[in-house]
């Protein structure tokens, strides 16, 4: 039974069709990245998984139920912006999580924030735009989610950065669970990966198992979609 | 679910409000203690000021509460907040009943503070018998002056609360497009209340064709009865009870068709 499944699903804001007729199964635990150009419709197929967004047509299901209540209850999502009141303080966001998700584990999460040497009364306004996304991260890799959704995680992040979240999303997540990374900067993922999708513009191009492609074209994701999207234009 | 949600729309909105209170509240206070037959300039100066910063904080409190209501559904619903919102594992109807709620108990505790503030400054046993005495002197003993003030008081407040509820409207209405949504959103919130205003007269109008008295009140140059004047006030309160049962239920069932957060 996949975790996530796309059925007949199509976006559009206006006249604008952003996602066209996506048909997807992504199964359990495994981690996928999302793959694809600025504006290829990535964080929309995410939106429309995590009930930011309603699907035009068709529906998504997640662990076998449609985007509500409780598929919600089974998604850790961290999007590409900082969501939360920035007037509060490092505890204030750790309790609002204690307090809505029955599988926050408050523990790890202040673990976390210790190690990364920030203080519980940081008031997350005065904190860097790096130091805020590592919070999130945080806040989201400490719920045993069934499926782990991350929107564009490494973006606009510093190199030594990048390594921090990737080791914190690879050591955190839980067991048996599913991670979703949508990206454009494949080369910093693509060793973490079991499979890819590529979506360009709003239609899935490609989807196969990462060791596979790197076998059947001798050569990395990251090359793989250039050449993919570069013999398109 | 309901209660954590309302507890941080509360947190948010009263960050603010609570300073505008505070400052009515120390206002009055002041105005009623520097409030002597023939005092020195200093002290007349000091309590006509805090009795007109009494007053014009109390609008203050009343326009901040108002705008930062509507700007916390936007930022909760539409905006960054959104994100945490709409991910939480709560139905669409919770997270409007909270936000709902939210507003009603913070134009309550506006009110709240604005009639405190006026007890603090005028009350005392000799000025509430003399209005008493006044009302019943103009008016007759039809009507309790403590009835009438209350119906008052209900009024205004649900006369703010639909303020607050066509805002609401007009903000689902508005980001339901994709294109200058805010610039919609007002555009509705405008016209709900409006709409709502000419639905009222439209029925005080009909009301006035069938009652002799109502007629005489709103066209006529007499002075009314104050029965009279009763039975306008409860009648424009039911409507807006109506008005603000109707749109609330109205905004749950378009949240409930889903949003597109930007």
């Amino acid at each position: 039974m996949p975790i996530l499944k796309y059925q007949n699903v199509s976006k559009s804001f206006g006249k604008k069709p952003i996602l066209k007729n996506i048909n997807l199964n992504i199964n359990s635990g495994k981690i996928v990245g999302l793959l694809g150009q600025n504006g290829a419709g990535k964080s929309t197929m995410i939106k429309l998984a995590t009930g930011l967004l309603t699907p035009t047509f068709g529906q998504v299901f997640v662990d076998n139920h449609p985007v509500g209540i409780a598929s919600k209850r089974v998604v850790s999502y961290l999007p590409e912006r900082t969501y939360l009141d920035k007037s509060i303080r490092v505890k204030d966001a750790l309790k609002l999580f204690q307090e809505f998700y029955d599988n926050f584990d408050i523990i790890k999460a202040k673990q976390l924030i210790q190690d990364l040497g920030l203080s519980f009364d940081t008031r997350i306004a005065t904190m860097s735009k790096g130091m805020q996304e590592k919070l999130q991260l945080i806040l989201v890799m400490s719920r045993n989610a069934k499926l782990y959704i991350l929107d564009e995680p490494l973006g606009g992040i510093d190199p030594a950065t990048r390594d921090y979240i990737l080791d914190t999303i690879l050591s955190n997540f839980a067991s048996g669970a599913t991670l979703l990374i949508s990206t454009h900067l494949i080369a910093d993922i693509e060793r973490i990966l079991d499979e890819v999708i590529f979506i360009d513009h709003g239609e899935i191009i490609l989807t196969a198992s990462a060791d596979e492609l790197r076998s059947e074209y001798q050569t990395s994701i990251d090359e793989i979609f250039r050449q993919k999207f570069h013999a398109q234009k | 679910m309901f209660t954590k949600l309302l507890k941080y729309h509360l947190q948010s909105i009263y960050k603010q409000a609570i300073i505008f209170m505070a400052i009515v509240l120390i206002c009055a206070i002041v105005s009623r203690l520097t409030a002597f037959d023939n005092p020195p300039f200093i002290i007349l100066f000091i309590n006509k000021f805090t009795n007109g910063c009494a007053f014009g904080f109390t609008v203050g409190l009343i326009i901040n509460v108002v705008m930062r209501t509507w700007a916390r559904f936007i930022t909760n619903t539409y905006g960054d907040e959104s994100y945490l919102t709409h991910t939480l594992p709560v139905s669409k109807h919770t997270i409007w009943a909270a936000i709902f709620i939210a507003s009603v108990i913070v134009t309550i505790t506006s009110i709240l503070t604005f009639i405190i503030a006026i007890l603090i400054m005028y009350g005392s046993p000799d000025i509430i018998s003399s209005i008493s005495q006044f009302f019943y002197d103009s008016f007759g003993t039809n009507i309790k002056l403590s009835t009438f003030i209350t119906v008052l008081i209900l009024g205004v407040f649900l006369q703010l609360l639909f303020t607050l509820q066509a805002g609401f409207c007009g903000i689902i209405i508005g980001y339901r497009g994709y294109n200058y949504r805010l610039v919609r959103s007002v555009i509705y919130s405008i016209a709900i209340y409006n709409l709502g205003s000419i639905i009222l007269f439209t029925l005080a109008l009909i009301w006035s064709c069938f009652d002799h008295d109502i007629n005489q009140l709103l066209f006529q140059n007499i002075t009314p009865e104050i029965s009279t004047v009763f039975r306008l006030l409860l009648g424009v309160t039911v409507v807006y009870f109506i008005y603000i049962i109707s749109i609330y239920f109205i905004n749950a069932k378009l949240l409930s068709r889903g949003v597109d957060v930007e």
